[in-house]
């Protein structure tokens, strides 16, 4: 109690004019200092409920007296009634575990308002949220804008969802009310709308994938007109949710070109004549090796198509023949030959001059995530250049000399 | 059930939706190819909308 609370972010109004009046009250416990300001042992009792502060729900404060970073866990763990230690277990475990952790600690610290100075009404909810939808609005404007920001966008799609889910999850919370004894049956509710928004998401994606993204889009489309109807009578801010755990997964497969409907395994050809080569080689989910080494390619042109959903695919090609390219990788790595190029949205096209008498190789491959490569030798890749080890990142460049095979022999 | 009136930011978000919807249903019947370089804009404009909207509307 001897620090001083640090000053809470500055209202718009003291008031929400549209917070309902009549929400689910409850006493505050000598624990709760979030709604008519913090406690003060020893103080005269509290006045009766008619001179009382503005009542309402109990409100998340980020806690000021007991705080590591921003006091995100201090303020979860008085609200419900837990020890802050697990929550900041909590963040460490996931922050090592991908770094959910970290960014949800600074979605619920950016949302989240600090503990009311004394004598002051609590923090007014919709700044941090008007804040936030500004920043995300420029950050997209900067995404759409500026290519060189473009990396920077799927991590804050993430972040913004999180926070999103998050706020939603502590407004459902919240407008239940209850007191203490409830808080574990909460947090465990809000657990399982996590995890079944995570199973959601992987059936969506799933079912994009395999074909079905017409039919998800339309719900989208249904979703929002419900909402923009919904508007008229009350609103229904919750369907936010459901719209876009369509959404997302189905964007995602959109932009990656993900199609698993063409089978699973591995897929290992080696053609000797031009005869067996196909037209296409497709494969929905695994591992693709197709090795031409052993054909005597014919001069001229001798097309190659490869369409992977996720994957790898692996193309050895024989030392004597020029190799052209026009490769799509949604999210992975190409290489042809000594180029390689990775991240998002790979488009890689590469065409050497066209010299008469040339063995020439034309292969057009797509693939949803993955990585394709195009060598000469399987010594030229490494076992794990599915995960990127052996990216090199030197992309394209069209000063530099083309393969020897592609040049005319006198 | 009480009515309890306009709701400008529900109003807000199904339009945002909606729109992101259309995107994306133009992409599955490939009249647009969409890629991570509009999908990620897109969707942070969605979300920045519906938060910019919630939070200037204050929430109920």
């Amino acid at each position: 109690m001897s620090t001083p609370p640090t000053p809470p972010d500055q209202p718009d109004q003291p008031d929400e004019p549209d917070r309902p009046a009549t929400g689910p009250t409850e006493p505050l416990t000598s624990g709760d200092p979030l709604g008519d300001g913090p406690e003060r042992p020893g103080a005269t009792p509290p006045p009766p409920p008619a001179a009382a502060a503005p009542t309402g729900p109990r409100r998340l404060t980020r806690s000021s007296s007991d705080k590591v970073l921003g006091g995100v866990a201090g303020g979860l763990g008085r609200y419900f009634d837990i020890d802050p230690i697990i929550f900041r277990i909590g963040f460490v475990v996931l922050t090592l575990a991908g770094g959910a952790g970290a960014i949800a600690y600074v979605a619920a610290w950016l949302l989240v308002p600090a503990d009311p100075a004394p004598g002051q009404p609590p923090a007014g909810p919709s700044r941090g949220l008007t804040y936030v939808g500004v920043f995300v609005l420029v950050i997209a404007a900067c995404v759409a804008l500026g290519p060189g920001l473009f990396l920077i966008g799927p991590p804050l799609v993430g972040l913004g969802l999180i926070a999103l889910l998050g706020v939603a999850l502590w407004r459902a919370a919240e407008d239940r009310g209850g007191d203490g004894g409830t808080a574990l049956r909460r947090a465990g509710l809000g657990l399982l709308l996590i995890v079944v928004a995570g199973v959601a998401f992987v059936a969506v994606t799933i079912g994009a994938a395999v074909g079905g993204g017409a039919v998800i889009a339309g719900l989208v489309i249904a979703i929002g007109a419900g909402l923009a109807l919904a508007a008229f009578t009350g609103g229904a801010r919750w369907l936010v949710l459901p719209a876009l755990m369509l959404a997302v997964p189905l964007g995602f497969v959109a932009a990656s070109g993900l199609e698993v409907n063409q089978g699973v395994g591995e897929r290992d050809y080696r053609p000797t004549t031009v005869s067996e080569l196909r037209d296409g080689y497709d494969l929905g989910v695994g591992d693709l090796r197709i090795d031409m080494r052993g054909i005597d390619l014919p001069d001229g042109r001798t097309p190659l198509k490869i369409n992977l959903g996720v994957g790898s695919a692996r193309v050895f090609v024989p030392e004597d023949v020029c190799v052209a390219s026009d490769l799509r990788v949604g999210v992975g790595y190409a290489r042809v030959l000594d180029r390689d190029s990775g991240g998002l949205d790979v488009d890689w096209k590469h065409s050497p001059r066209e010299d008469p008498g040339v063995k020439r190789l034309v292969i057009a491959g797509d693939v949803g995530i993955g990585a394709v490569q195009v060598v000469h030798q399987p010594d030229e890749i490494g076992d794990r250049d599915f995960r990127g080890e052996d990216f090199r990142g030197r992309g394209f460049d069209p000063l530099a000399q083309d393969d020897p095979a592609c040049e005319a022999t006198a | 059930m009480s009515r309890r009136g306009f709701d400008p930011a529900s109003l807000v978000a199904g339009i945002a939706v909606s729109a992101l919807g259309v995107v994306l249903l133009l992409d599955q019947v490939d009249a647009i190819d969409l890629g991570f370089g509009y999908l990620a804009p897109a969707l942070l404009a969605v979300v920045g909308s519906i938060l910019l909207a919630v939070g200037l509307t204050g929430r109920r």
